[in-house]
């Protein structure tokens, strides 16, 4: 049990208020009933058996951030690193700013933010080891960095940016509500190290002393639709009508008159259009390569065995038979690089088999479900029918025949393993990416780059070999064009969205727009430029390879391109960063100048 | 002596004593060996499972021409690297979790197999 000091303040220890039955969503605050088997049992922290005799135990817990009060000194973060024995790299709990106004009536608001527990725990439904778990006991939500293998999944779908991934350590860790202190009757120690009486803790619902609002909302807080967060809020000093971030993102808040509340829009400070292609590097290299090398896969596996059946010859297997092995065992080692990369982008690859133990709720261990599926049916049928020889000693008819079922099994789980890796992106918390855009962009390269992948070695073959081409390869044009074609109406209507909806995804936009605008310009005329080839060779049945090559390069380009900036563009619905602390301009500042070398700085050199 | 005790677990210097030199006998010496060994077997036979698609290429080195065994192998090799670097890393990890510090009872087997969640 946690250790109470002899000379411990009162405002240290939990509240016994009454509290409503239900919260604001509907959600009974009393979160078992005492008959419950769960009742009475212990939470094992640090292997200690006992029970804690707080009478609240069973009751939704919460945080109430009093946003008059606060004075940014940031007590509270100090007191959650030293509880928790935190690196330099890593807070629980941060401050972030917002300002508004103009000299000498400039306004700020400073908001303390940890995890906010919520009903509707997004982490827990994402994440794919299941490390985290929602307890009846304060109603935490806690997460276990033993079980986490370090994907960084949580960290993508929580709004309010609780979950830290610890690039050093290879796992994510985060706020626990200092379940040992509630149970002895003591409030978290970010609570009670709160020098301003900003920061409180108790039951949901219930108000501390002398305050006067229970808001489920601020300026600069994300919608808490999206998980009903167990946070509220005191903010009765007036604001000005527009508050803007400290930190780099292009974000503002103004005020609806109609609902009172703040929403964010696009901050344009008139930044120049640039190409930032060194920028375009980041963490989720490994994705970019994995995602497209898999919707290559997909596709040319689709067309090397639906090929005869949709009418193409030439793509029959008895066509060209070392070539159909060849490509068929190529694209098994392309899947496998795929997967080699997609694996030593976590934390902890070794642990990638945790992978599938959320198959109910997260997207991710559906995807990787699916993909592993797809690659032992790829794997069977390569075997049973490029390395057929092999299995002379079973009867033909069955080798035939196990061959078949494993590439009928490949034709479902290939696009359906596409599929689930385009749920992993439809996050409410990225606003960038929770769009149909997605599964658009993910089929048509899917379409675009097996067709290419299979255009190519055939194209290249026969020319060789001084034959015509131009009925193989006019049909091959038409899935490239058809999969542009794809790609291009799903990005314009993702446009319009963006622009539709504001706020940070349109703000991520205005980011594509200008720091990345000349890298996107490039991409959407290689994807022109790329359609109107493809139809070109459809049309023509032209069978130049010189001149599918360069449509090769033009097309995998913007492909490249395309990808790289889907990821390095999004902007996350997280709170507001500090001048330096929890703001992307001042890490990367810090990693060009050399700073970030100094452990103190808190920003780790290598994101890698 | 409690076996699954550690040594920082043990309170008094004779505790100690007794854990250093139950953890030194013959007994846990040959009940940490297998530990190494059934460790690899269960990772690498999970891996298997995920990736013996990989070794196809093998296959197919072995069934074609030069040309195409050199391109083989060359897909297989780097694949081959990272799934033993994988392995090994498993395996370091669980030793050092289960079995490194640790007095191994009569049932260590099946703990180490079908671990209990943490």
């Amino acid at each position: 049990m946690f250790q109470i000091r002899p000379e411990e303040r009162p405002y240290a220890w939990l509240p016994d208020a009454a509290h409503p039955e239900t919260n604001r969503y509907g959600k009974p605050i009393e979160l078992i009933g005492a008959d419950d088997p769960l009742a009475g049992k212990s939470l094992r922290i640090n292997g200690n058996h006992g029970v804690g005799d707080n009478p609240n135990r069973y009751k939704q817990h919460g945080f109430y951030f009093n946003a008059d009060n606060c004075i940014a000194c940031h007590a509270c973060e100090a007191a959650c690193s030293e509880k928790n024995d935190l690196p330099a790299h890593i807070a629980f709990r941060s401050v972030g700013y917002l300002e508004g106004g103009s000299y000498p009536s400039s306004t700020r608001m400073n908001i303390s933010m940890a995890c906010n527990h919520c009903d509707n725990p997004v982490c827990l439904k994402g994440c794919p080891t299941r490390a985290y778990t929602k307890f009846a006991e304060y109603g935490a939500a806690l997460q276990d960095p033993d079980i986490c293998f370090g994907c960084g999944y949580c960290t993508w779908v929580c709004p309010y940016n609780a979950p830290q991934l610890d690039m050093k350590a290879g796992h994510v860790s985060k706020c626990n509500m200092c379940v040992d202190r509630l149970e002895v009757g003591l409030k978290p120690a970010c609570a009670s190290a709160c020098l301003a009486g900003a920061l409180d803790f108790g039951v949901i619902e219930t108000m501390p002393d002398n305050r006067e609002m229970l808001d489920a909302q601020i300026p600069g807080f994300p919608t808490p639709e999206i998980t009903h967060p167990n946070i509220r809020f005191q903010q009765a000093k007036s604001l000005p009508r527009e508050m803007r971030r400290t930190d780099s993102m292009p974000l503002r808040y103004e005020r609806d008159d109609a609902t009172k509340t703040y929403r964010p829009k696009v901050a344009e400070d008139g930044r120049p259009r640039a190409w930032n292609l060194k920028k375009l590097r980041s963490r989720e290299d490994p994705l970019v390569v994995f995602t497209l090398v898999s919707q290559l896969v997909v596709g040319a596996f689709l067309l090397l065995f639906l090929g005869e059946k949709l009418g193409i010859a030439a793509l029959a297997p008895a066509a060209h038979p070392v070539l159909h092995a060849t490509l068929l065992i190529a694209l098994l080692g392309f899947e496998t690089i795929a997967l080699v990369l997609s694996t030593l982008h976590l934390g902890r690859p070794h642990r990638f088999y945790r992978a599938f133990n959320n198959l109910r709720y997260s997207p991710v261990s559906r995807e990787v479900a699916a993909i592993a599926v797809f690659y032992n049916l790829l794997g069977g049928y390569t075997l049973f029918t490029a390395l057929s020889g092999a299995f002379a000693w079973l009867p033909a008819g069955w080798v035939q025949g196990i061959g078949q079922a494993c590439g009928w099994g490949a034709v479902v789980a290939g696009p359906a393993a596409l599929y689930f890796m385009s749920r992993i992106y439809r996050i409410p918390a990225r606003p960038f990416w929770d769009h149909w855009q997605v599964l658009t962009s993910f089929y048509g390269n899917m379409l675009t780059l097996g067709a290419l992948a299979v255009a190519l070695p055939y194209g290249w073959m026969l020319w060789a070999q001084g034959g015509s081409s131009g009925t193989l390869l006019a049909p091959l044009a038409g899935f490239i064009a058809l999969g542009l074609l794809l790609e291009g109406v799903g990005l314009v209507f993702h446009v319009r969205h963006l622009q539709k909806t504001g706020g940070e995804g349109a703000a991520a936009h205005y980011l594509q727009r200008t720091d990345f605008g000349y890298a996107w310009i490039a991409r959407n005329v290689g994807m022109i430029a790329g359609l109107a080839g493809a139809l070109t060779l459809a049309a023509t049945g032209f069978d130049g390879m010189f001149a599918w090559s360069a449509l090769a390069a033009v097309v995998v380009a913007s492909a490249l391109a395309g990808r790289a900036l889907f990821y390095v563009l999004v902007i996350p619905t997280t709170m507001p960063g500090a001048f330096f602390w929890r703001n992307k301009g001042f890490e990367e500042h810090a990693r060009t100048t050399g700073l970030a070398n100094l452990p103190q700085v808190g920003v780790l050199p290598c994101t890698h | 002596m409690t076996t699954g005790k550690r040594l920082p677990a043990c309170p008094t210097e004779l505790e100690q004593g007794i854990f250093i030199a139950a953890y030194g006998s013959p007994l846990q010496r040959r009940r940490r060996a297998l530990a190494v060994v059934l460790l690899g077997v269960k990772h690498t036979l999970r891996g298997l499972l995920f990736s013996w698609p990989a070794y196809v290429l093998g296959m197919a080195a072995f069934y074609s021409g030069r040309v195409h065994a050199l391109a083989y192998l060359l897909l297989l090799i780097p694949a081959l690297a990272v799934s033993l670097a994988i392995l090994a890393r498993g395996v370091r990890d669980d030793y050092r979790n289960q079995v490194n510090g640790v007095l191994l009872g009569a049932g260590f087997v099946r703990g180490l197999l079908f671990p209990a969640a943490p």
